[in-house]
């Protein structure tokens, strides 16, 4: 039973006749930990606060708990990499009480809005400020001796770090301090995070002890998506379908046969994609190396009840496929 | 040499992508030649985009982007043909408006849907390297269908591009032919999107064609010279796409339009050496020492 789902239309529309801003709100990824049922609440009265993506939105729901109602502009299950948002989402965005965003380009279509929502005097949390970001060319770019032309030019727009910073709980929980005042300080209630903190960090222990365990851990990714992952419990990342930081660049022949090469020196098994990943590309290079195909929903909350539940289906793919 | 062929004996993929990509090539290249001599660009443009729709609700309903994009490509004629027949407007404003119309329209679903899970690239830019045998056997059946269709209406098709009065006084239906071109251009763009995307079947379908008309002098030779173009085309592209770590549909269709620059330009120095020649004889007055 998952507290984190979507508002069914019919509820909705009671809403829209209360104003718009309710309607904003209501007919979006909704979640509160408490209540079952979005229509139980009256967003006029509750304090907004906005994420961008889903996997965030989960883990502020986990910690704001019942204080705030949790409301999410990026579909669960689009690729963030290249969402474009509608009028509405302009709307959610500038009757927030908070935006909490990803950064380094991650949302790359929705940087405007949310410029456009803080110049109008939203406050803005932005994740990325408060957790050691990985540099994004330290990935898969080293050794494999493929051309930076491609990864250059993504970089120009995304800066420097790693986006992903949401598939290492161990980075989430730098920034849970910090989080917890920024909403406090937005909906003028206390925030605890020592509960969500301690769930995360044994998580962190556990999972650290799950990949010691395991002989080796060489991932092949559809992008450069792992990074703070494979970071944190001991892997590395050899080469991805697409060795760049956003879904939105293409695969090039050269970095395909390179690929080749790295799988078969590491006699890797698996290709982990998610969304995005060119599928046929990866199922062709699969049959060439002789590897599997593991979809990893790194990019989507899916059915996950919790931030830590979500990691841990990830971490629990990747160790079912290399073990 | 072995830079040009090494890439494609190492690599399966390589070897997919060739085998798809010179057979959109040949299958654009008949089509194309059409487009080139009946100045049906545009359209072939229009047609490109408006298969998005189709496609993007195909892959939101689970079932093939073909069946899609060909559903797609049925409207999109059947509105141009009803708009410039109801509406006495000119073939391009109506082409214009349903172009226009069917691209927002694509961009709409795929923006809303939820479940949408981020192929809009994959549409427009395709998917070359992930070629599958399935899509090199459609794409066959595809170039089997559109040459067929080429040489058995080899007469009305000449007769339509140069005039449709003419074609009509031979007793051919105007309406008829002139469909049977736009079917050929759509199943083209339906079978090519899939390898080389919707952004660039159309390169495809205008580049080696026009370096065709460029050099021939009959509809036959100037579709064997596009054949040739295209096919040279993605070979070298691929291995563009392979040395120099570049997309490769992009690279297959700037070498495309590249061999067209460099004909055109060859032609054109060629025309003027000639004129060199004959300036003596022609204007001898002018021109001596």
């Amino acid at each position: 039973m998952t507290t984190f789902h979507r508002a069914p239309l019919r509820l909705v529309l009671p809403f829209a006749m209360v104003g718009l801003a309710a309607c904003a709100g209501s007919d979006r990824t909704t979640s509160t930990q408490t209540e079952p049922a979005v229509t139980t609440t009256t967003p006029e009265l509750r304090a907004t606060v906005v994420v961008t993506y889903s996997v965030l939105g989960r883990l502020v729901a986990d910690l704001v708990g019942s204080a705030a109602e949790v409301v999410v502009i990026i579909p669960d299950g689009r690729d963030p990499h290249d969402y474009q948002p509608s009028a509405r989402d302009m709307e959610t965005l500038s009757d927030a009480d908070l935006i909490v965003a990803n950064g380094l380009g991650f949302e790359e279509y929705l940087e405007d809005s949310i410029g456009a929502a803080a110049n109008a005097g939203t406050p803005i949390f932005t994740l990325s400020e408060h957790v050691t970001v990985r540099d994004a060319n330290n990935g898969t770019d080293d050794g494999h001796g493929h051309g930076d032309d491609h990864d250059g030019a993504a970089d120009d727009t995304h800066g420097a770090g790693d986006p992903h910073l949401w598939l290492s709980p161990a980075t989430m929980l730098e920034a849970l301090p910090a989080l917890a005042d920024a909403v406090a300080a937005a909906i003028g209630t206390d925030i605890d995070p020592t509960a969500l903190t301690a769930q995360l960090e044994a998580l962190d222990t556990d999972l650290a002890a799950q990949f010691d365990a395991l002989v080796g851990c060489e991932l092949v990714t559809g992008h450069d998506e792992l990074g703070y992952f494979a970071d944190r419990y001991g892997c590395e990342v050899i080469g991805a379908i697409v060795p760049s930081m956003t879904t939105t660049a293409d695969a090039s022949a050269k970095q395909l046969a390179t690929l080749k090469d790295v799988m078969a020196e590491h006699d890797a098994t698996t290709i982990f994609t998610s969304l995005g990943t060119p599928q046929n590309v990866a199922e062709q290079i699969a049959r060439e190396t002789g590897a599997d195909v593991v979809e990893l929903g790194t990019h989507a909350l899916g059915v996950h009840a919790s931030y830590a539940a979500f990691i841990q289906s990830i971490a629990d793919a990747i160790l079912d496929a290399l073990r | 040499m072995n830079l040009l062929v090494a890439p494609f004996t190492d690599n399966e993929f390589m070897r997919l992508a060739l085998v798809a990509s010179v057979l959109v090539a040949l299958t654009c290249a008949v089509a194309g030649t059409w487009v080139v001599l009946r100045g049906l660009a545009f359209v072939g443009d229009a047609l490109a985009h408006g298969v998005l729709p189709g496609i993007a609700t195909a892959l939101l309903l689970g079932i093939s982007g073909l069946v899609g994009a060909a559903a797609g490509a049925i409207v999109m004629m059947a509105g141009v043909g009803l708009v410039t027949r109801r509406l006495r407007l000119a073939g391009d404003t109506a082409i214009g408006l349903l172009f226009v119309t069917m691209l927002a329209l694509g961009v709409a679903i795929t923006s809303r849907s939820e479940s949408f899970t981020g192929d809009l690239t994959r549409i427009l830019f395709g998917e070359l390297l992930g070629a599958t045998e399935g899509k090199i056997g459609v794409q066959a059946v595809a170039l089997a269908a559109v040459s067929a269709t080429a040489v058995v209406c080899r007469r009305p098709f000449l007769m339509l591009s140069v005039d449709e009065g003419l074609a009509r006084s031979a007793g051919f239906s105007a309406r008829l032919f002139g469909a049977l071109t736009l079917a050929m251009v759509a199943v083209s763009v339906v079978t090519g999107f899939q390898t080389v995307g919707t952004m660039l079947v159309l390169g495809m379908l205008v580049a080696p064609p026009a370096t065709g008309a460029l050099f021939a002098r009959r509809a036959g030779s100037m579709t064997a010279i596009a054949a040739a173009c295209g096919a040279v085309s993605c070979w070298l592209g691929l291995l563009v796409s392979y040395h120099l770590d570049i997309a490769a549909g992009a690279s297959i269709v700037l070498v495309a339009t590249g061999i067209f620059t460099i004909a055109a330009m060859a032609k054109e120095v060629a025309r003027a050496g000639r004129h060199d020649d004959e300036l003596p004889h022609a204007h001898g007055t002018v021109h001596l020492p």
